[in-house]
Formats: C-alpha cells, sequence, structure tokens
C-alpha cells in the first residue's frame, strides 16, 4: 500500500505553500495590530520596537473606545439567542426529517435548498414588508427571527447527521418510547456532533451579519460591530478587528479539536 | 394510528418550516407579486412593464453576466483546488490538525478579511476569487478528508488487489463515495459566494467596480433606491437559474450514491 500514499515531501511542499497562502494575511494583520498608533520615527532599535512592538492599539480599544464596546454587547445580543433559537428549531427539524420517508425527506430538503441559494438582498423589501406588520421593524428580534429560520441551516445540519441508522429510532419505538423521548435520549445525543460543527459554523456566520441589521434594525445605538467596521470603512484599528475576530476563532478552534477527538480521528 | 405517528412527525418539523415560510417562502411569493405591479406600495397591475424595463436595463445584464460568470470561476475553482488537495493528502493526524488551522479563514468576519487584503492591489475580479478561495478551500478539505476516513479501507484493498492506480481509485471510488459530500459542498458554496458581497461592500462600497458589480449589489442598490417593483422582478429573473442549477444538482449521480 506504500506506492499508494503520496511521497511525504510532495504533501509537506503542498501543505507549506498552502499554509503560507492561508496563514500570511493572518499574521500581516496580526503584526499591524501591535504598531503603535502615534507614528514615532525609529530612530534606533528602541524606538523601533516602540514603533512595531506597541500594545497601544489594544489599548484604545480596550479602555478609550465606548462605541466599540456597546457594538461588541450589540453582537452578542443578536448572535447568542439566533444560535440557540436556530439550533433547537433545526435539530427538532432535522430529527422530523431523518423520520419522514426519503421521498419526503427529498422534497422538503430540494425547497429548503433553492430558498437558501437564493441571494439575501434579493429578499429584504417583503421581509421588511412582513416584519413591518408584525410592528418588529426597528427591534433585534427582526433579525433574531429572521436570522434563526435561514433556510440554509436545515439544509447544512441534515447532512451533517444524516448517518443516524434509522433502526436506532425504530428499535426505542419498539420499546415503547414515545417521540420526544426519542428526539431528547436518542437523537440529540446522536446529533451532538453535528450541532457542534453547525453552532460553530452558524455562530461565525452571525458573528460577521452586516446586511440583515442594517436594514431591519436601522437605529444606531443596536447596531453589530460588523456594522460598525462596514460604516467606519477603514479606520477602526487592526487591534479592534483582531479583538473581534478573537472568539469566534477560539470557539472554532475547541470546538474542532473536541469534534476530532470524540470521533476518534485518529489518521 | 398510522396518521397519529405521521403528525406527531411533523410536528418536530413544523415550527422550522412555519418560520422558513413566514419569513421566506411568503416573501418570495410577494415579490412574484409585486414583480407584476405598476405601482409602490398598492397593487396595480402593469403587465411586463417591469420585467420589460428590467431587461432594458445595462445594470441588471450587467449584473446577472458577471454573478454567473464569477459564480462559475468561484464554484469551479474552489472545488479542483478542494480535490487537488484531498487527492494527495494522506488523512493523517498532522495534516489534518493544519487542515483544521488552515480552515479559520472560514470563520472570520468579512472585517479583518477586508483588513488582511488592505494594501493588495489586484484585480477586483481576481481579488474576489482569491479572498473566496483563501476563506473556504480549508474547509472543504478539511470536510472531504473527515468524510474520507468514513470510508471502508476493504474497498480500496480490493481496488488495490485489481491493480488499480491511485487516480482511478481516487476518480472510481473516493469521488463517488464522496460525491453527496460535494454536492452538498457545491451548493454550500452557491449561498457562501452571495455572502462575498460582505467583502465586496467593504472592499468597494455600494458602487463596486463594473467587473465586480453582482445581483447582490444590484439588489442592495435599488433597495436603499426605493426600487422595489424592479426589485422584485429581478429576484424573480434571479429565482430561474437558482431553480435549474439546483435541480440539476440535486439530480446529478443520484443512483451512484453510496451513502
Amino acid at each position: 500500500m506504500r506506492w499508494y500514499r503520496t511521497p511525504r515531501a510532495v504533501q509537506r511542499g503542498a501543505l507549506i505553500l498552502f499554509g503560507g497562502f492561508v496563514m500570511a494575511p493572518l499574521v500581516w494583520v496580526l503584526l499591524r495590530s501591535f504598531e503603535n498608533p502615534v507614528p514615532y520615527k525609529a530612530e534606533n532599535f528602541f524606538m523601533f520596537l516602540y514603533r512595531y512592538l506597541s500594545p497601544g492599539q489594544y489599548i484604545d480599544v480596550l479602555f478609550h473606545n465606548l462605541e466599540y464596546w456597546i457594538s461588541y454587547w450589540n453582537t452578542l445580543f443578536l448572535t447568542v439567542p439566533t444560535l440557540l433559537l436556530a439550533m433547537f428549531l433545526v435539530s427538532l427539524a432535522a430529527y422530523g426529517l431523518t423520520t419522514m420517508g426519503d421521498k419526503a425527506q427529498n422534497r422538503i430538503l430540494a425547497g429548503y435548498a433553492v430558498l437558501a441559494l437564493l441571494p439575501m438582498q434579493m429578499l429584504l423589501v417583503p421581509q421588511l414588508i412582513a416584519l413591518s406588520n408584525m410592528h418588529l421593524r426597528g427591534s433585534r428580534l427582526a433579525v433574531i427571527l429572521i436570522g434563526s429560520f435561514t433556510p440554509w441551516h436545515l439544509f447544512f445540519l441534515h447532512r451533517l447527521c444524516r448517518r443516524v441508522p434509522d433502526s436506532v429510532f425504530e428499535m426505542a419505538r419498539i420499546e415503547g418510547a414515545g417521540e420526544l423521548t426519542i428526539f431528547c435520549r436518542i437523537a440529540l445525543p446522536q446529533m451532538r456532533m453535528g450541532l457542534l460543527v453547525f453552532g460553530i459554523i452558524v455562530s461565525a456566520d452571525l458573528w460577521g451579519m452586516v446586511e440583515e441589521p442594517l436594514v431591519y434594525i436601522q437605529d444606531i445605538t443596536k447596531y453589530p460591530l460588523s456594522v460598525l467596521f462596514a460604516k467606519a470603512r477603514g479606520e477602526l484599528s487592526y487591534a479592534g478587528a483582531v479583538l473581534f475576530s478573537l472568539p469566534v476563532v477560539v470557539l472554532f478552534l475547541n470546538g474542532i479539536w473536541g469534534v476530532m477527538e470524540k470521533e476518534g480521528i485518529q489518521g | 394510528m398510522g396518521y397519529w405517528r405521521k403528525a406527531k412527525k411533523l410536528f418536530f418539523v413544523l415550527p422550522s418550516m412555519a418560520g422558513t415560510i413566514l419569513f421566506y417562502l411568503f416573501p418570495l411569493c410577494y415579490c412574484f407579486l409585486y414583480a407584476f405591479s405598476r405601482t409602490p406600495g398598492r397593487f396595480t397591475l402593469g403587465g411586463l412593464e417591469n420585467y420589460n424595463s428590467l431587461f432594458h436595463s445595462d445594470s441588471f445584464r450587467l449584473a446577472l453576466g458577471n454573478t454567473w460568470l464569477m459564480m462559475a470561476a468561484c464554484v469551479g475553482s474552489l472545488a479542483v483546488l478542494s480535490l487537488f488537495f484531498v487527492y494527495i493528502l494522506d488523512a493523517s493526524k498532522g495534516v489534518l490538525g493544519v487542515l483544521v488551522v488552515l480552515s479559520m479563514p472560514m470563520l472570520l468576519p468579512a472585517t479583518l478579511i477586508t483588513r488582511c487584503m488592505e494594501g493588495v492591489e489586484l484585480a477586483p475580479r481576481l481579488m474576489l476569487l482569491l479572498i473566496y478561495l483563501w476563506k473556504y478551500t480549508g474547509f472543504h478539505v478539511l470536510l472531504l478528508k473527515m468524510m474520507e476516513l468514513t470510508m471502508s479501507p476493504e474497498w480500496i484493498e480490493a481496488a488495490v488487489l485489481e491493480h488499480a492506480r491511485k487516480w482511478q481509485v481516487f476518480c472510481k471510488i473516493k469521488c463517488w463515495y464522496l460525491w453527496p459530500y460535494i454536492r452538498f459542498l457545491l451548493i454550500f458554496d452557491g449561498i457562501c459566494f452571495f455572502r462575498l458581497f460582505r467583502e465586496s461592500y467593504l472592499l468597494y462600497g455600494e458602487y463596486p467596480p463594473d467587473e465586480v458589480y453582482v445581483v447582490s449589489n444590484f439588489f442592495f442598490n435599488n433597495f436603499q433606491n426605493l426600487n422595489y417593483q424592479r426589485l422584485s422582478a429581478a429576484a424573480i429573473a434571479a429565482l430561474i437559474p437558482v431553480l435549474i442549477l439546483n435541480g440539476l444538482l440535486l439530480k446529478v449521480g443520484r443512483k451512484h450514491e453510496m451513502v
């Protein structure tokens, strides 16, 4: 079987090239985030260090920028409830779908896939009218509801959780378990890994949302940080962008390692 | 008893379905209706006026052409690049670990991504293509590699005994095994392509250069100009290719699916 493997040098070369392509811009931003906001002349070594290795941008963002923190909290107020509601709804629906026949399942998923493929800007007007009729225009709930029912969520989770065998549910039914018991005791634990991956990806998507709050909230005091960055267009510091991305990166690295360990992926 | 059981199963899907219908399907139907209206606000039948003006609009034709061209380039090159890495990389723990780190850009907010690209002078189309590949290649390779691990090694061993070459094993066994996931990723890529609007908006503002003016920009600008009937007509016109594309993706290769 050794012939079947790609030579190690080729693999390493490919990974280095690919890694350089991905990591270089990130490293560049990280380095720029340590640049002193006051552009001193780097006349000697210590001045050079003071210019290019300074926590100045981080101090500015963390301690002198109230607007940044208000928007940070706004991001949390929008992301956390949307994510929780989406996970609840989608896990129920994914279980419901897996217990249906193949034909019904495929038809429903095809419908969801069509809706998921539509650019969100396309539905802005009718969604806005629907939200206005429900007196939700301008409130955070508008973004939370639109975000929780996004069609690609079900499409995505269903694919991740498709491997749960139907016979497991059937056995439980024969033993007399109700649908709700099966969902809570069997389906949810089986879907745990899929839900974790889903949670990571959806939270990252929600963390960076721009169009939805811009259109549905229309109140500058309730805008998340991503909108603030969009409006500032390059005026906010690199440190601000790094700090904003940090929770998503930590969540991702932690979560995905957990998935790999629990799934027993050894390679 | 049978009906009750079916109704109970439907009960699980119902909350999600109700919301999707209310916030996505109804608005789409509303778009369909509104595309034939002459006036904003109240419906007055205007026939095909909106479609007529839409297809005579240079900006819409430019947006539609750019969308399909860029979508084909982005999704196609991403699929080829991902499969290339799946082909040459082994699924060892070290490789998977590196791939985890390399799939990080997918999760980064558009803000950071545009900051990363600051100072890079490239043609706008190439810039967006690079951002797209940069964001999603790692995640695609990781997902396909993880799915490859669930494949029975006996299939490959059997192929090796039959003197199959590596590329034959890849094309005729692995790719077919991975096809449902590849298809899922192709649909997901389409969704992600429209999300590239965020980066485009942050990089080039509301009116990007002509080469990267896509339907998302067209929709957003018409929305801001309160041109709702035109927006609705454009939505319906853009829906048809989406339906065809989706139908094709869901049908192709279903017969040969292994999982």
